[in-house]
């Protein structure tokens, strides 16, 4: 497989999980897809070295976060993340309302808790590569997902699990 | 039977999905790959820049001795790169300005406006980019060809506004420029006239410094209100660990009393120097030096350095803070 097949089945494979990780662990819809985009364009700059990452979609969503937090966008575009799901979430109405009510826990979680639940549930990372992508201890990745489930539980759905 | 998460949120964000095709984002690599490599040969490309517009990295010849551990150097800032070569009649300005760019510690996107004062409809702008500039949310109308390239002609619908034209097109030296227009010169035809017209001229930045440290590059500047240098040894000018120095004209001075309170962080004591003939205030911050100084004509400006900088380097560099 030649760089440029292994790069176009990665972006297939990971461009939108990349980009709802991002969404869900609090990044403002536009913003995600610019930082997402971004992020990908320099995972090809760097593909002989990005491919041999034991997880390359952490190291996109990395990058993406990374590329967010510069103060600048901040001032710029930065939504409020509750208001922003409430938005997302207002236009559907197929969505049966315990979903909404977990929509809205989880926006309500620390930043923190969200990027764990996000990287977890969408990129199906393990502790460790959830610590490495967003540079915690993983005792902290652990400590972070037990309180977040935790808090879920207590607000929305006793019996919530992350099943694989 | 439980509630698993990970079903609820690939539910929920089942429609959040990216639309850069990949063509796109491999360009978009490509690009930042050929970015890298200008920097890996800097040296070069920065004596060729140097021959039209000055340059953005502080390379003066003679060191100004103000003993510190930063060696400050002469320097005057560079100017906008282009310009057309026959402004349209009837517009002021240009109000120009630059934000720094997110990849490396150095400008991003450059951008020049002028307006009709009777009609501020009647708008047009000129931007340099270092990357494709976004279009996402206009109408792509027409194809031409600008200094030998492929342009591309776009439509920007804006509700109740005037007809909103640009012109998009890759220059030889892999920088982007767009012509926008609207008004009497929202139409195709208009700006790709005045694209056409766009000429290697520099414009010069309202705000000076005569003094910068060795190095720091220019990272963005906007009309004669805010410059900011950057060491380039730092992170990226976006992010909060950049390294700048930056000189504003606030709208106001703030009364000397007020200045600890008003700054914040304050981690010593405030003290009256002498700037360009006329008293001025350093405070050190927990983020720096916070300088605030007049120019002869009596305007304000603040002068904030990292703490590394001696007193009286601060001092120093503004003294040569000026609108020519």
């Amino acid at each position: 497989m030649t760089p440029e097949e292994s790069f176009a089945e990665f972006y297939s494979a990971h461009k939108d999980r990349c980009l709802r990780a991002l969404v869900a662990a609090g990044t403002d819809r536009a913003a995600a897809e610019e930082a997402v985009a971004e992020a990908f364009a320099r995972a090809w700059a760097s593909w002989p070295k990005v491919s041999r990452h034991p997880a390359p979609s952490a190291w996109v969503v990395r990058t993406a976060l990374n590329h967010h937090v510069s103060r600048w966008r901040r001032t710029r575009r930065e939504v409020a993340l509750s208001a922003d799901v409430a938005a997302s979430t207002a236009g559907r109405a197929a969505d049966p309302p315990e979903r909404d009510d977990l929509l809205r826990a989880v926006a309500a979680l620390p930043e923190r808790q969200r990027q764990v639940v996000a990287l977890r549930v969408f990129l199906d990372l393990d502790t460790r590569q959830t610590a490495e992508a967003l540079d915690l201890a993983p005792g902290t990745v652990t400590a972070h997902l037990h309180r977040a489930l935790t808090t879920l539980r207590a607000t929305t759905a006793p019996d919530l699990e992350v099943c694989s | 039977m439980t509630t698993d998460l990970r079903t609820e949120l690939s539910a929920a964000y089942a429609d959040v999905a990216l639309a850069d095709p990949l063509d796109a984002v491999v360009r978009r690599g490509r690009r930042i790959r050929r970015a890298r490599r200008a920097r890996r040969v800097g040296p070069a490309l920065v004596a060729a820049a140097a021959v039209v517009v000055g340059v953005t990295v502080v390379q003066g010849e003679d060191a100004v001795v103000v003993p510190g551990p930063i060696e400050l150097v002469d320097y005057s800032v560079p100017a906008f790169p282009l310009s057309f070569d026959q402004l349209p009649a009837g517009l002021v300005g240009p109000s120009i300005s630059a934000d720094p760019s997110f990849d490396e510690v150095g400008l991003g996107a450059q951008h020049a406006g002028w307006s009709d004062p009777d009609d501020p409809d009647n708008s047009l702008g000129l931007g340099v980019h270092d990357d494709e500039p976004d279009t996402s949310g206009e109408d792509e109308v027409g194809e031409a060809e600008v200094d030998g390239e492929d342009a591309t002609v776009y439509r920007m619908d804006v509700t109740g506004g005037p007809e909103a034209y640009s012109v998009v097109w890759e220059r030889a030296d892999d920088r982007w420029v767009r012509v926008s227009g609207s008004g009497r010169f929202g139409s195709e035809d208009a700006v790709v006239d005045l694209a056409r017209r766009v000429v290697d001229r520099g414009m010069a930045v309202p705000l000076q410094v005569a003094l910068a440290p060795r190095g720091w590059v220019v990272v963005a500047y906007k009309d004669d209100r805010i410059l900011t240098l950057a060491d380039p040894a730092g992170a990226p000018a976006t992010e909060a660990a950049a390294r700048t120095l930056t000189v504003h004209l606030p709208p106001s001075a703030i009364a000397p009393a007020d200045l600890p309170t008003a700054v914040g962080s304050v981690v010593g004591p405030m003290e009256q120097v002498v700037v360009q003939g006329r008293p001025a205030h350093l405070l050190p911050t927990a983020d720096g030096w916070y300088l605030q100084a007049e120019i002869p004509d009596g305007t304000a400006f603040v002068l904030q350095a990292p703490a590394d900088f001696t007193p009286a380097q601060v001092v120093a560099v503004a003294e040569g803070v000026a609108r020519p």
